[in-house]
């Protein structure tokens, strides 16, 4: 970016990746409406030209809203809520129970594997750009993944089991 | 990856993370444009301009203001010296004609001239 600060530009950086960055202050906050501040808070500093947009925008835009919902957290510990408040993910109209469980699930996760699915499955990153977000090797980052990943679906299917013996 | 992790991958992204609201609209910040600041420099330099000549043309005039009033002004002579009452004994036992002259001459300098134009007597005496 030069000098002057294009909104344009930034403006249709939040439109494309707006969602997936929600997914992402959420994977750390829990709370949909702080999520939404931060990502806010991130824009509009970046609006009006307080700071600049350096390498991949995208890794840039991650990497600023992890360490503004981090920042966050550490400051308000008490505040952030146990069980997510408002939930972040949009399901297809038969599946509204599976987008709950798989949030509730996800919320079980230890941080560092929930933070890389988000990364990975939401934000469409490879884990080399997943990785320079959090600070990782990709090795590590691929690691993390995998984990995260089994563990989730194992979690699912046992949830999907439960429910079918209690309503067979 | 397996391909276990890939169908999983799928069906995970049949689920979107929702839109946040849209930006709220940003106040662009008052830009001072280049010609405004070429402007109030141009004026700047022609205040700076006026004060320097300003101060330049009263420095001059005080200077003439000097050098006119010393061209006026008579060469001093120092009376101290020629009314010591030595001197003038002196002077009186060698030549009385000449003690005339030196108190003559001396009197312009040491009393106030009452016979001028622009003397005080002469514009009292007018009245």
């Amino acid at each position: 970016m030069s000098g002057r600060v294009d909104r344009e530009y930034v403006r249709r950086l939040y439109d494309q990746h707006g969602a997936a960055l929600m997914a992402y202050a959420c994977s750390i906050l829990r709370d949909y409406s702080t999520a939404e501040d931060m990502l806010h808070q991130v824009f509009l500093r970046l609006l009006r030209g307080d700071t600049k947009i350096t390498g991949s925008p995208v890794s840039y835009l991650f990497t600023a809203v992890r360490n503004a919902s981090l920042n966050y957290r550490r400051d308000h510990l008490r505040e952030i809520p146990l069980e997510l408040d408002g939930g972040w993910l949009e399901s297809p109209a038969t599946m509204k129970e599976t987008a709950i469980a798989l949030q509730s699930e996800l919320w079980e996760l230890p941080e560092e594997q929930r933070e890389i699915i988000v990364l990975r499955v939401w934000g469409q990153m490879n884990f080399e750009e997943a990785a320079r977000v959090i600070g990782i090797s990709p090795n590590t980052a691929a690691s993390r993944y995998r984990y995260g990943l089994a563990k989730l679906r194992e979690r699912l299917k046992e949830r999907a089991k439960g429910l079918d013996e209690s309503t067979g | 990856m397996n391909r276990q992790d890939e169908e999983f991958e799928i069906f995970l992204l049949q689920f979107q993370p929702r839109r946040p609201r849209p930006l709220p609209e940003v106040p662009s910040k008052p830009r001072i444009g280049l010609r405004v600041l070429q402007a109030a420099a141009l004026l700047g330099l022609v205040c700076v301009g006026v004060v320097h000549f300003t101060r330049q043309d009263s420095l001059r005039n005080g200077e003439q203001a000097v050098i006119k009033s010393e061209s006026i002004s008579p060469a001093p002579i120092n009376t101290a010296d020629v009314m010591s009452a030595d001197h003038l004994t002196r002077v009186g036992l060698a030549n009385p004609n000449d003690l005339d002259l030196m108190l003559t001459e001396a009197s312009q300098h040491l009393l106030p001239n009452v016979e001028g134009s622009g003397s005080m007597l002469h514009a009292l005496a007018q009245e």
